[in-house]
């Protein structure tokens, strides 16, 4: 899965190895999930 | 049965309905309030949201846009002979907008120029800078008994005709004072101004000590306020109604017809 940190900017991936989140280029440790490429129905309700 | 219309508007009617049972008025109320169809977006396809809000409560919002509605052009879409839809059930409707901005109903634009939001002015969601919104929404009939987005009149009532008899008035003005829809006047005697207007409440009749008013309501008639979304004009929508109703009935003689 893709993330995108908050700090740096940069597209992440993340270590399922290393047990906490952080981005390995600045260490900040608030990343955000990129929206997917497909696109989204949704009903109107 | 007869109508006595006291006010008609594109988005407004009130009107008595006289020499019916309440049992029919109340039909076509419900009539009104769920069997007449009208567009509204049920589907939203959503390539691109940065904004606040969530897909959801985004399509939730713009669902419940009003759309102006020709049913001559329309059919919904279990009559619709097509499987995945075609632009004899369903209309398009495109927004495409990038931050800073408010985006509002105005935004939307309409494969079909017939069907376009009632109110330009609706707000959606407000964008911040490089905050973009790109979606598809699609737009189809449907009954208000399915879902509120589908009902084209918001506000429908109907209470008794009220009648007023005075007799014997000592001009003591008490009746006057307490009516909260200020429709009594003193005069020579206590005169009524608008009877229509008289909610029923009595207080003029508890008021007055001399018991010289009386209010009573006919049971025989209506008088219908009728609010609509501005998807269609409140007469058709009225029409509509009585139609369904119709449809209802016939539909029954038919079924009943075939039980021995």
């Amino acid at each position: 899965m893709v993330y995108k940190c908050t700090g740096c900017k940069r597209v992440v991936e993340i270590n399922s190895e290393y047990g906490g989140v952080r981005c390995p280029y600045c260490g900040h440790r608030v990343l955000l999930k990129e929206r997917g490429t497909i696109i989204k129905r949704v009903k109107a309700e | 049965m007869n109508v006595d219309v006291i006010e008609l508007s594109e988005s407004r009617a009130q009107f008595v309905l006289s020499g019916v049972s309440s049992a029919f008025a109340n039909a076509l109320r419900r009539s009104m309030m769920a069997e007449v169809p009208s567009l509204a977006i049920d589907d939203v396809n959503i390539y691109e949201n940065t904004s606040v809000l969530y897909d959801e409560v985004l399509a939730l919002r713009l669902g419940l846009i009003p759309l102006r509605t020709d049913l001559d052009l329309y059919v919904l879409r279990s009559e619709c002979k097509c499987e995945d839809g075609c632009p004899r059930c369903q209309v398009s409707l495109t927004l495409s907008v990038e931050g800073p901005k408010t985006v509002y109903s105005g935004d939307l634009q309409s494969s079909d120029p017939k069907v376009v939001p009632t109110e330009t002015d609706i707000p959606i969601v407000k964008l911040k800078k490089d905050q973009k919104l790109v979606l598809e929404a699609i737009a189809r009939l449907g009954k208000g008994k399915d879902h509120a987005k589908w009902q084209p009149a918001v506000a429908c009532g109907y209470k008794n005709l009220p009648k007023i008899v005075i007799s014997g008035c000592d001009r003591c003005g008490a009746c006057v004072d307490v009516c909260p829809k200020n429709i009594l006047k003193l005069n020579e005697t206590v005169v009524v101004k608008d009877e229509i207007k008289c909610s029923l409440c009595h207080l003029c009749e508890k008021a007055c000590e001399s018991g010289a008013i009386k209010i009573s309501a006919d049971p025989a008639s209506f008088v219908f306020s009728v609010e609509a979304d501005g998807s269609m004009p409140c007469m058709e929508m009225v029409l509509r109604a009585a139609d369904e109703i119709k449809k209802k009935a016939k539909a029954l003689t038919k079924s009943l017809s075939g039980v021995t």
